[in-house]
Parts: C-alpha cells; structure tokens; sequence
C-alpha cells in the first residue's frame, strides 16, 4: 500500500537533515503507530506522505514514496489526498465550515459533485463514525470527541486507502481515546482501510496495533512487532514513549518476556516469580490536619443563564504537602471547580475559604495552571516569562529556578519556540515563582511525552515535599496513581468518591462510572490474587523473589 | 450561549442562512455605497434601522443583540463625544463651556474646551454610517458560513489562495473570541496584585503575542487541511454556481436603487457647483431632503 524507498528531506532554511534515509513499508489494511519524540521527524514525514512538503523552494527531497503502486513523491496534496487523508491533533484548527454536514461534505464540493450526491454520501459518512443525527448542528456545539470524528469523517467521504492521524487522541479522555480507537478498528477491518497513527501515549494505544515505528532525529530507529519493540526499547528513556504499564512492570520485575498484553504478563509472573501476599502495603494518605488549607462547604455554582447548578454542594478540604487528583467525566464540573479555588469565579452558594479566607481574597498563594498552557506565555525570553509580575525574583532566583526547570540552557530562547514540555515547564515555573501555598493545574500531561511527563512529576513533588497543595484536574489515572496522595472523583457535579489514591483507583466501579479506565496493573493484581495494586512498585512489593528470567 | 457560538450563525433563520453569500457580500458592497452617499441623518437613521429589522427577520438571538448593541453604542457616543469637543468647522455653536480658555495653564494651552452642538450632530451622523455598516457585517458574519462567503469569491474568479485568506477570519472568529477570553484569564492569574486579577483593561496589551501564536498555527493546520481536501484545485461545482434568480432580481434591484441614489447626489453636487438643469429640479428637491 505505501512504500517509502529511503527518503531524506531537509528544509531549505536548515542546515541539518530533518528525514534520513526513512523506508517504511504497509500492507494494505495494516495499522502503524508511529511514535517518537517531539522534533524527531515525525509531522514532517507525514507532511512528505501528504505531499505537503514537496521541493517547491521549501526544502530538498531524496527518495521516493509509492502509494498504492504509483509514484506520488511528487504529487500535489489535493491528488494525494484522494488516495491518503489526514487527521490533525486539534479538530479546532482542521474544520472549517458551520455545521457537521457542510464541513463532511467539504471534499466532495471541492470536486464538484452533484448536491444530491453529497447528501448521500455526507449521510452515509456521519452514520459510519456516529454522528447520524447531527448533521445540523454547529461544530461548535460538539465535543472535543465528536469533533474529532468529524473531522475523520471530511476525509472518510473521499474513501482514503490510507488514513494518516497525527496525535488524534491527545486531548480525548480514557474512554473517548477507546471509543475512537474502536471506531479506527472497524474502519481497519470492515472496509480494510490502512493506518498511520502518530501517538507519543504507546501505552494507551499498544494494544490496538501490531505494529510499532520508534523515529529519533529523523531516522527510524525500530519498525517491528509492537511486542517486539520493548526489549529494544530498554535504556531508551530517552526517546520518550511512555511504556504501557504491563510492561513497565515487567522491566521492574525483570521478566523473561516483556508484553503490553495484562494477562501474558500476569502469567509470566506466577510463572517466574514468588508472590508473598502477607506484605502490607503503606498508606499514602496522610492524617487529616485540624486546619486544611482549603475549606469547602456545600458548594455551588450555575453559570448565568444556566438552568440547572453545574456544581451541586461540594463538601472537601485540601491539606498542605498534599497531592489531589479530581477526575471524571468531560464536564462533570472539574474545570469549574478550578475555576472557584482560582478565583476566577465565585460560588453561588456555599462557603470556600482558603488558609481561611474566602478565596477572592487570598488569590495570592494561589497558582493555576490552565489546561492551555500556551496561552498563559507572553514574554520574549524564557527568564522575563519566570519573572514577569513576579517581584521577588532576583536574577539568583532565577537562575535557581531554570536549573531546577531543566531549562538553564533555554534562558534567552523564545518561549513559544520551545518544544511542548518545555513552554509547559516554562508556565509552571512562572506559576511556582509566584511562592503558591496551593497550585491548580488543569490536565496538564496532555500531549507530553515520558520524559517531559517525568520532569513535571519531579516537580510537583518537590512542591509538596516543601509543604505545597497541589490539586490537579486530570485523565491521566497513571499520573494520578504515581503522584496523588488523595483521589476526588466527580459526576454531575457531585463527589462520587473521596479518599485515599490507592484506594479510589483501585475501585472498578467507581473508575468507570467516572469515565477513567482501569489500570493495567490493577488487572494484573487481581489475577496474582494480591491486593488491589495501582502502580508497578506496588506489584513489585508482593513479588519479590526471583525464580526465572531475573537478573 | 458561549463565547465560540457568539461568532457563529447556526441559530440564525434558515432563510437567511440560505441565502447566497454573493447576496450577502453584494448587499454589504452595495450598502456600504450607499452609507458614503448619504448625508441626511434622517435617512441614514432610517438605514440604520434597517439594518436592525433585518437582524430581528433573522433572529438574531438575545445574548447577540446585548452584544450589538454594546458595540453599536460605545462606536456611536465615541464617535459623537469626539466630534463634540474637536468639531473645527465653522459655524459651530458651543452648549456647554468644560475649560473656560481664561483658565490658567489648561485654558492657555487649549484655548479652552466646549462642546459643540454642530459636532454632536456631524459625530452623530458619522457613528451612525459606522453603526450601519457593524449592524449589516454582523448579520453577515452571523448568518453565514465561510464556505458561502468563500464560494462567492471563487465564482468571482478570485484566486483561492486569496478567497481563502479573506474567509479564514470568520471561521477563527468563534475561536479567537474563546481564546482572547482564556488570555485574560491566564494575564489575570499570572496578575500578582489583588487587582490585577480582576482587571481586563490593563493586561490588553498583552493579548497580541500569544493570540498569534496561535493564529499561525492554527492557519497552518487549516490551509495544510483544506489543501489535502482538495480546495485549490477545485472546480467550480454546481453548489458553487447556483445563484437563485428572486436573490439576483434582488441584488439587480438594489444596485439599481443604489446607482439612482449616487446618481441623484451627483446631480445635487454638480448644481450647487453651478451645473444645473431645470428638468432636475426634483431630483435636486429629493437629494436636498433626503439624501
């Protein structure tokens, strides 16, 4: 189906190769899942596939890139686009009409097909990604998810061989990411469709492909069995990809074989390894203290106009040097709630008193991070950003600051040129100059890859570690189980459950009716027979004598 | 409502969602003509009202109406304000003295301060003009999608590349309202005083950069997108070419009314340089009363 015979490219204003020598075969109706770090080449490839980036005074191109058995290299994107559709990673930036079934039958328009045409097949395409019954509204009246489908279903209609999709999960939540990864399977196998994926989250998206390419600085370094590719990826922190957790807790337990699949991994442990079931595990919730920081009582909240409270008495307190993850369903209120604690709106009822003042007037110990990061960044160089609106920072401090950023070298870069990690740590720390008692962050993992995701998780607890709250809202339950000391869940603006981490995650029930999935290793526990885990080192603390493939 | 579906017009009436963008842009042109041509306040406060009875046949909801009218008052006392206190054409009669120019340093320097009654009346006229053409674009912006618009252009025979450049800002107008409002409020958290994180106006001027930013990467991610769906190249589809015949009678009628009125002043302008025709007189008699 695609062909790719050692293709190079470098841009015409650099001096270095941004593609080496890249050969990438696919069958037809074959799934790829392209992965690497950011810079590494890898929306540049898919640009090149796209006929996006060609010689046209941008770059030079070496190679050549066969689809469907005919020479496409040089091809034009509107040509190509027949044959291989694209799906962006933001919706917002891709769709381009009013409503569902003008912007669905945007491609055919464009080559003048009959109108009534369109409507049939503009119906037919909204059905197959379930969007039937939608074809009046606005795009602006859908979610993130059903955007998402929208736009798969502009570049479904043209009936692509290849579909390429750059990060289209990045901002969907645990279901929303399997919901769509279910519709790219019934795409893959009912009408044999092939697929690119570029994903840094592997190990979300493991399970759904066979096949795994690892690129770094333009060469792809790995392009085999998905399976196959952890062995190799050993030591590769460095590359990014963020592991499933089967197989991180294989590489903990040293397994003979290392396997994204939960049940192989469950059954290469009761093979290979002693389970003592008589450890006790330690409880990561800490006493609650007399005087929280944050006080909440019967809280509520209804935006103007609305008809109904979208927070409906919340009762919780936060404690200093303590991490708690709220999650939950899109729009069950997370954002709102932020919303209050960072005084950005007040509550129509109830009390909330921070270090026990009403918030409004303690907004100073208060940092917030927005799930836009991007936006909060303003300044020209990455030090006036740590230092703008922020009186106490000396250029000392600063320096201390960028250290601990990892971002000494980047002191007078543009921050808006940095990679996502980085103008992300950028906006922490400009937040954690500000010396916060409490630190909001909204998702802030969405779309970073393992190290950058590290980096930011070293950082928050050191925050708690010098007596800091943080309460951050996230999908991310692997986050979420290695930081959080106390877990909220939300539903229609109501707690559904509040406590300890371990013991929130490690509650099925509760983990789905709110939207999260369950964790691999929690899995994994269960069928070892050993207490609820949620995290590998907790596996790791029942199974701790080596019988085979230990090191 | 929110801030994105402020910008857009699915809630518009499906007659005037329906009507062609080369309608919709000929109209605005067309009016737009004739805003320059009139003089007389009555009838472009007649104009303006027009425009406002197009926006309640639309329906135009509530929230957009507060919205208008916001713009449409602080455009209209801006403009009426400004011309009070620097009206400098002659006659001009002063209602209220605000700096007498004995007044030492200030009345020296200003020569004194006044508010004109001409300037209310000539700001009056030119926030109206102004009025109009915000009330008419709005109901265009409002009841139309960009592909319309877009189409309208190519049928022109405008190149793509441009056509797509003009029609790209109503389509980011939703988004770029929603994301101006997550500026301030990200400006608002980074505040470190009490009252910097209630206020608005003081951190405007730090909208622009990451608005940008933004704005070029989000352009990119579009053009990249509809280029693959084949935009550039596409052909003139039937879509595309149809034009209802009652939408180009109408547009054929108002340029015609247009092209009278323009005429009609022409005439008045020329007679009152000394040009004049006995059998014009009742042009000149309409131009003079209500134009």
């Amino acid at each position: 189906m695609l062909h790719i015979e050692d293709v190079s490219y470098r841009y015409q204003s650099r001096d270095t190769w941004t593609l080496k020598h890249i050969d990438l075969t696919m069958g037809q109706g074959e799934m790829v899942l392209l992965a690497g770090r950011s810079g590494c080449g890898k929306s540049t490839l898919i640009k090149i596939i796209s006929g996006l980036v060609s010689e046209d005074g941008q770059g030079t191109l070496k190679g050549r890139i066969l689809l469907d058995g005919q020479d496409i290299t040089f091809w034009p994107p509107e040509k190509i686009g027949l044959l291989a559709g694209t799906v962006y990673q933001s919706p917002d930036d891709q769709l381009f009409a009013m409503t569902v079934e003008d912007e669905a039958g945007f491609a055919l328009e464009n080559q003048g097909t009959e109108p009534e045409t369109i409507r049939k097949e503009v119906a037919e395409t909204l059905r197959r990604v379930g969007l039937k019954g939608y074809e009046k509204f606005s795009i602006h009246q859908l979610s993130g998810g059903q955007r998402q489908r929208l736009a798969l279903a502009s570049i479904l209609i043209t009936k692509p061989r290849l579909l390429i999709l750059d990060e289209p999960v990045s901002q969907m939540n645990p279901q929303g990411v399997q919901s769509f990864m279910e519709l790219l399977l019934d795409l893959n196998r009912n009408e044999n469709i092939s697929i690119l994926m570029i994903e840094h989250r592997v190990n979300e998206l493991a399970r759904y492909f066979n096949r795994l390419a690892v690129m770094k600085d333009g060469e792809i370094l790995y392009d085999g069995a998905m399976d196959a590719a952890w062995p190799f990826l050993t030591d590769k922190q460095h590359l990014g990809l963020r592991e499933p957790q089967s197989v991180k807790l294989g590489r903990l337990l040293h397994l003979s074989r290392l396997t994204s699949d939960k049940n192989e991994t469950a059954e290469l442990i009761r093979r290979e390894c002693v389970i003592d079931r008589s450890f006790e595990q330690h409880q990561k919730e800490k006493q609650a203290d007399a005087d929280p920081l944050v006080r909440a009582e019967g809280i509520r909240f209804r935006y103007p106009g609305a008809e109904e409270d979208t927070l409906r008495g919340l009762d919780f307190t936060l404690q200093n040097g303590q991490i708690t993850a709220m999650m939950g369903f899109n729009g069950a209120g997370k954002s709102t709630l932020l919303n209050l604690l960072g005084g950005l709106a007040e509550p129509s009822g109830g009390t909330l008193l921070l270090d026990g003042f009403p918030v409004r007037k303690a907004l100073g110990k208060v940092g917030y991070l927005l799930q836009e990061a991007d936006l909060m960044l303003l300044a020209d160089t990455v030090t006036e950003e740590l230092a703008w609106k922020n009186s106490g920072m000396t250029p000392e401090k600063i320096a201390a600051m960028l250290e601990q950023l990892n971002l000494a070298s980047y002191a007078q870069d543009f921050p808006l040129a940095l990679s996502k990690g980085q103008r992300l740590r950028v906006v922490l720390g400009a937040m954690l100059a500000k010396e916060p008692r409490l630190l909001l962050l909204d998702e802030p993992t969405t779309g970073q890859d393992e190290s950058s995701l590290s980096e930011i998780k070293n950082l928050l607890l050191d925050f708690k570690d010098h007596g800091g709250s943080v309460f951050i809202c996230t999908h991310d339950i692997e986050l979420a189980s290695r930081i959080a000391d106390r877990v909220i869940l939300l539903e229609h603006g109501k707690i559904v459950a509040d406590g300890p981490a371990d013991e929130i995650l490690s509650d099925r029930k509760l983990l789905l009716q709110s939207g999260l999935t369950v964790p691999a290793v929690l899995d994994i526990a269960d069928q070892l027979g050993i207490p609820p885990c949620i995290t590998e080192k907790e596996v790791s603390n029942y199974v701790h004598a080596a019988v085979v493939g230990r090191n | 409502m929110s801030m994105r579906q402020l910008w857009e017009g699915t809630d518009a009436r499906l007659w005037a969602r329906d009507i062609s963008g080369r309608t919709k842009l000929i109209t605005l042109f067309l009016f737009a003509i004739l805003m320059i041509t009139v003089d007389n306040p009555r009838t472009l406060f007649v104009l303006f009202m027009v425009t406002l009875l197009l926006h309640l046949a639309a329906g135009t909801s509530f929230y957009k109406w507060k919205v208008m009218a916001v713009l449409l008052m602080l455009g209209l006392w801006g403009s009426m304000v400004s011309q009070s206190l620097f009206f400098s054409q002659t006659p001009r009669t002063a209602l209220f003295v605000l700096i007498p120019p004995d007044t030492s340093l200030l009345g020296e320097i200003t020569g004194g301060l006044f508010i004109y009654r001409e300037g209310i009346l000539y700001g009056a006229v030119q926030g109206m003009r102004a009025a109009s053409m915000l009330s008419l674009g709005l109901l265009v912006c409002w009841t139309s999608d960009p592909r319309q618009l877009l189409n309208a252009l190519l049928v022109w025979r405008l190149p793509p590349q441009v056509a797509f450049m003009l029609v790209t800002a109503i389509r980011f107008l939703p988004v770029l309202a929603a994301e101006t409002g997550e500026i301030i409020t990200s400006l608002q958290l980074r505040s470190e005083t009490q009252r910097g994180r209630t206020a608005i106006v003081q951190h405007i001027p730090y909208i622009a950069k990451p608005l940008l930013a933004r704005c070029l990467r989000r352009a990119q991610t579009l053009a990249l997108s509809v280029v693959s769906r084949g935009f550039f190249s596409a052909t003139v589809s039937q879509v595309r070419q149809s034009w209802k015949t009652a939408e180009r009678a109408g547009c054929i009628a108002f340029f015609l009314f247009t092209l009278a009125v323009v005429g009609s002043k022409l005439c008045y302008v020329l007679s009152e340089q000394g040009l004049y025709f006995g059998v014009l007189r009742k042009i000149y008699d309409i131009s003079k009363m209500y134009l």
